[in-house]
């Protein structure tokens, strides 16, 4: 399991997501409420010890399809990115992923999740009473081990 | 070693271990340093005499080091034997010969004689805690290694890590 494999695999488990809908998508979101689209965008080094061993980031963003009628909904739709906020900041638990380079495969394990800005997005059809879409942004940090010695 | 090093040599193959074991223990016990060390130098604190002599020339004479290391950041490990080790430092307030160890300095660009072994010098140390608490990011307990000589070549076994000097081969 990767890096992306992974971080669906834990907003698939994430009680506030599935008790909305059953699925995350990747780099896909339906047009009616309710659905989640999972957009990696991107990979980066954040530091490497003399032994070898990467700290990584990978970063998302997660789009959020849901309706907006009234108040009380948009208030749901931001209460919900809050408490998925505070989820993400307690569900690494030390996973392991698998990382594949020059067909050589190192272990790893996701050290951190972390979340920002998450906000209204964008109107589906030009107007704020029809279907909404919200992203957060998600980071994954994740420490992999130095092939060899 | 399965890959002949060519070339510029990676940081990886300058191994650097350290004897958690307490002093007067009968095995040692090494453990490698560099995770989470980003850099990690030994400063050799050449001691460096500069002298003018009649003639109106300056002679520069180096009469020998005293070689220091800083291991910052060290993060905690329960279990891990150095990690003990440097918590009952900290606890104990340890002091002269406690501190005792031994660092060994393993070029595992170098094979040794006989497989899995590698070109390698010890050297005796002692262990300064400088510090212990740290940051959110974990228990850190960061210490300098002073190396105070009795310095000695040799191989080490890099699986069964262990030192092994000339003289005894």
């Amino acid at each position: 399991m990767n890096i992306i494999e992974l971080v669906k695999q834990i907003l698939t488990d994430c009680p506030l997501v599935s008790d909305l809908s059953g699925e995350i998508n990747i780099d896909y979101t339906e047009n009616n409420p309710v659905s989640f689209g999972l957009y990696p965008i991107g990979d980066q080094l954040i530091k490497e010890d003399i032994l070898g061993n990467q700290e990584r980031q990978h970063n998302f963003v997660l789009y959020a399809v849901f309706q907006s009628f009234n108040d009380y909904d948009r208030l749901a739709n931001s209460t919900f990115l809050l408490n998925l906020a505070y989820y993400l900041e307690h569900a690494a638990t030390g996973q392991e992923i698998e990382v594949t380079i020059d067909n050589k495969t190192v272990s790893g394990k996701l050290t951190k999740l972390s979340s920002a800005n998450g906000m209204l997005y964008g109107y589906q059809d030009g107007t704020l009473s029809g279907p909404v879409t919200y992203q957060i942004q998600i980071y994954a940090e994740y420490h992999i081990e130095s092939e060899g010695f | 070693m399965a890959d002949e090093i060519i070339g510029k040599i990676k940081r990886k193959y300058m191994a650097h271990f350290i004897d958690a074991a307490e002093p007067g223990a009968t095995t040692p016990s090494y453990v490698r340093l560099g995770t989470d060390l980003e850099e990690y130098n030994v400063e050799m604190n050449a001691n460096v005499e500069t002298k003018r002599n009649i003639l109106g020339d300056s002679v520069t004479s180096i009469d020998g080091y005293e070689p220091q290391s800083s291991v910052e950041p060290y993060y905690a490990v329960a279990g891990d034997a150095l990690f003990e080790r440097l918590q009952k430092i900290a606890d104990e307030r340890l002091t002269l010969d406690d501190l005792k160890t031994t660092v060994v300095e393993v070029h595992l660009w170098e094979e040794g004689s006989t497989t899995g072994t590698f070109v390698a010098y010890k050297e005796d140390a002692i262990i300064e805690v400088v510090s212990y608490g740290g940051d959110t990011a974990g228990y850190q307990i960061p210490f300098n290694l002073h190396h105070v000589g009795n310095r000695v070549k040799g191989v080490f076994d890099i699986a069964t890590k262990t030192f092994t000097s000339d003289s005894e081969e």
